[in-house]
Parts: structure tokens; sequence; C-alpha cells
């Protein structure tokens, strides 16, 4: 895993990704946590040492939503996946049958640009 | 019951109403305000303290204190969504300890139902500038969502089942039935909660909070005020407070702030769980009732599921008396705010003025909590312990 200086921008937009385009969690280097969402001041001892680092993009379904349209067809599954450094994000699960989903189920995040909105989405590993 | 408690309820009101096109929200809570007073025997120049929330329109209590005809000395916007309410008792308790008012006023007011500020099942829309957003935003996560994720979790950790959330929906509606002004008085089974659309599993529609116009009032005064009146003293034993988001990452989806909250109001009113007569909990959905029995010790952790079954939510049959008006899931849900009906049916039950057919018997102390804002991501909860003298 590689670490990266906060971007520039800080935090006016979300930081999802590095230039590397390898998803990226927030990292202390005060107190060596890792948290999400990535943010100029550590939560958890309040350091502003704080800088990106890039995580590998397999996680585990922590838990799920199968979110239904009017008609009772899912439209959308919005999930909490654990990444493998311990950290939860929201997310939405795709490329997966509702069926399919469950908690536990290994996931790895989808490549960069694959959505219009930059933000990750997880499929099945 | 040895008791030093520093401020009581003395007024507390319902609208009747569920559905008030016509009507405007300053007006709701002028209504709400004024049939809280008649309650407590006051009158609007008695009031010196004002508690309102983000549910006033404009600039909350500036604009409402205007319409209202008040001078208030104290005041107090603080808001944590649908247990504003329930915080806004404990922070009138404190004012009230502290000599900064005497008689204060705790309104809110809505009207989803009719179209104005609904929510339900759009994506939760907020404030821009809110740190979470861009994280949350893109998925769309919407409320219903955000409690399904707490209660598929739950199911998980401790093979909680729909049947059981159904029951909690079941044990309000037996309570609806006897109540003229809820939304919905049909008695339900788990069976028909089961078979209603699914909105997110695992919580089907009936497993989600009605969506009403309306609002209430609470009075709340000093000990001295509280004698003088010709209603049941109602005294506030014991509150707490507290907030819970996503922890940097590290969640907790089966527990809420209520763990606190609750620990802390029971330290401060100097009794257990156990003591605890009749509860009004949160039900914005069945899952936030078993959540809550669970973090406030009613029962034990991991256990609200087994404890509501086979009713054990209902008045006189069950485990624990709770939400004996048909709560959120079935009366009524104002302004998609649900803490202060709970407070307005735990006063109801201490004064023994609930229905006869719920009435607990020698209720003479009661909690009344909420869940505020959202159960997996962010929420505020707050407890208050209260107790008929």
């Amino acid at each position: 895993m590689v670490s990266v200086p906060f971007p520039d921008m800080g935090e006016s937009r979300a930081i999802w990704w590095s230039d590397g385009d390898h998803l990226v969690v927030g990292n202390c280097t005060a107190c060596s946590r890792v948290h999400h969402y990535p943010r100029r001041m550590c939560p958890f001892c309040h350091s502003t040492d704080t800088e990106l680092l890039e995580v590998s993009g397999c996680a585990t379904v922590t838990s799920y939503a199968l979110s239904r349209s009017k008609d009772g067809l899912v439209q959308r599954v919005v999930a909490f996946v654990t990444l493998d450094v311990g950290v939860a994000m929201l997310t939405e699960i795709v490329s997966c049958k509702p069926s399919d989903i469950a908690i536990g189920l290994k996931v790895r995040v989808t490549p960069r640009g694959s959505f219009a909105d930059d933000a990750p989405r997880f499929s099945p590993a | 019951v040895k008791s030093n408690n520093a401020a009581f309820i003395a007024g507390a009101y319902e609208h009747p109403i569920r559905k008030a096109p016509d009507k405007t929200i300053a007006q709701l809570h002028a209504e709400v305000a004024a049939g809280a007073l008649a309650d407590a025997g006051l009158k609007f120049e008695d009031v010196d303290g004002f508690f309102t929330a983000g549910d006033s329109p404009g600039l909350g209590p500036l604009s409402m204190a205007e319409y209202l005809g008040i001078r208030p000395r104290h005041f107090d916007a603080t808001d944590s969504g649908g247990s504003s309410y329930i915080v806004a008792v404990n922070h009138a308790a404190h004012a009230i300890a502290a000599g900064s008012c005497d008689v204060a006023l705790v309104t809110l007011a809505g009207k989803p139902r009719s179209g104005i500020r609904t929510v339900g099942d759009t994506a939760i829309v907020t404030d821009n500038e809110a740190p979470d957003v861009p994280y949350e935003a893109p998925f769309a996560l919407g409320i219903v969502d955000a409690y399904a994720l707490s209660a598929k979790r739950h199911a998980y950790e401790f093979g909680t089942t729909a049947e059981q959330m159904a029951w909690v929906k079941v044990a309000a509606s037996v309570h609806a039935q006897h109540n003229e002004n809820a939304l919905l008085r049909n008695v339900v089974t788990v069976e028909e909660v089961l078979e209603s659309p699914m909105i997110s599993d695992p919580l089907h529609r009936l497993d989600c909070c009605v969506i009403t116009d309306g609002g209430g009032a609470l009075v709340i005064v000093r000990p001295e005020v509280a004698r003088a009146l010709q209603r049941p003293l109602v005294g506030i034993r014991g509150g707490g407070e507290a907030v819970r988001g996503v922890g940097g990452g590290h969640i907790d989806l089966v527990s809420s702030a209520g763990r606190e909250s609750g620990r802390e109001a029971f330290r401060q009113a100097g009794v257990t769980a156990r003591d605890i007569k009749y509860a009004s909990l949160y039900d914005s959905f069945t899952i936030t009732v078993i959540v809550q029995l669970e973090d406030l010790g009613l029962c034990p952790p991991g256990q609200g599921g087994p404890f509501v079954q086979d009713g054990g939510l209902i008045a006189r049959h069950g485990r624990l008396a709770v939400n004996t008006d048909g709560g959120g899931l079935c009366n009524n849900h104002p302004g998609n705010r649900g803490g202060m009906t709970k407070v307005v049916e735990a006063v109801r039950q201490l004064r023994g003025e609930a229905h006869p057919a719920v009435q607990v018997e020698n209720a003479d102390l009661a909690l009344a909590h909420g869940t505020g804002g959202f159960l997996s991501t962010r929420h505020g909860s707050a407890t208050v312990i209260l107790e008929r003298i």
C-alpha cells in the first residue's frame, strides 16, 4: 500500500482516487490509523498530519439494502463494504444479481472511470 | 418514589389533525401551543422559555416567537431530527434548573402529508456543505435504505427475523384501534406486514411509519409552578442525549447512540430499566424499536427480536407496554418527527389519561426515547425518564 499526499484541492470535492487511479482512504501519520471519508484532521487523534492511503479495492459486504422501485423491482443495491484495511464505506453493488448478494460476500472496486460521477462501486470479486 | 425533579411537564398536547392542506405550519405551531397551555392551565403570557427545532419555518424561534406573540428570555433551536423534542425536554429541564426560565413551551408542526417538506421514498437530501454528502449522495441512499442497512445486519448478527420486526407493527396497530385520531386504526397481522410491498429489503411498507401533518406541544415548568396547577405532577427525573455517525469508517450498524443517552438518563434518574412501567420508543421503522429496546437495557443485547414477538409490546398482555397511542407506525408522525408524540403518550400514561384499553396499571415511571436522523449513518438519540409524583 502506497501513501500519497493530501490533494491540493483539499476537501473541496470527494476524494476517492489517487493520481494513479487507486482507491484511497484517509490515513493519519501521527496515530497510524486509517479512516473514511478522508479529511484534513484525523477523527481519532486530531492531528492534521493526514494523507491518503492507496488500498487494494478488495472488500467484504458488511450490510446491504435492496432498494425497490414502486413496481417492486430492485433498482439499486446500497451497501456498506469493509475494505481490507478495516474501514467501511458506503457504496453501491453493481454487476451482481440481487439474489447473489450476501453479507460476507467478497467484492472488488470497479475501475475508475466506470461511472460518470467518479464515485466507486463494487462488484463480486 | 424519592424525587428531586428540577422541572415538570405540566401541559401536553397532540394535534388531532393528520392532514392539514389549508393550514400553515406556523398556524399549526400556534394551535398546538394553545392546546398544551390550555392543558396545563397556563396562558401565552406565562411563557418565558421557547424550544423548537428544524420544523419551525423561517428563522425558527425568531420567526415563531413573533407569530406566537411570546417574548422568551431563553430559547433553543437544537435540531436532531425527530428526537429534537426529547432533547428539548432535557434542555428545558436544564434551563429551568439554571433559573433561565419558569415556563418553557416546546412546539412541533409539519405537513408532509400535504406535500410540504416531504420525505420518504426519495434520496436523503441535506446541505451540500455537510462533509458526508460527497461520500453518500452518489449512491442515492434513501431513508428506508439507511434503516434497512441496520435491519439486515441485525438479522445477520442476531437472527432477527422479518416476522419479529412485523410484531412491532402488529402491537402498534392493536393499540391504534383505540385511538380515534390515529391515521391507521385497523389491526394488522404479521402475515399482512410480510405481504405488504417490499420497500428496501428487509423492510416492507408496513415496517415504515406513517407520514402525517400535524404536530404537538409541551409545557415544562419549575416545581413551584407545577404544584400551583390543577394537573397531575409529571416530573422529569433524568435525561440523556448522544450522537453517533460512522466512526471514521468503524461502523456499528446494530446499536445506536441510545446506549449512551439511555445510560446517562438512567444514571441521573437513579433507576434501572427494570423499573420502567411504560416506554415510548421511536418507531420510524420496526427495526428502530428493536435496536432501542436493546440499547436502553429494556431487553438483553441482541434479544430485541424475541422480546417483541408474540405481542411482546402490547399493553396489558406483553412484556412491556410500548407506544400505546399506536406510535409512528399507526397513529402519527407529524412533520416526519416522532419525538413529540413519544413524550405526549408517556405523559398520558403517567397521568392515567391513556385510553383505558391500553392504560398501564400503576404507571409511575415511564421512558420516552428518540432516534433522530438515520440509524446506520448518523443520528442523535435522546432519552428522558419521567415519573408520576
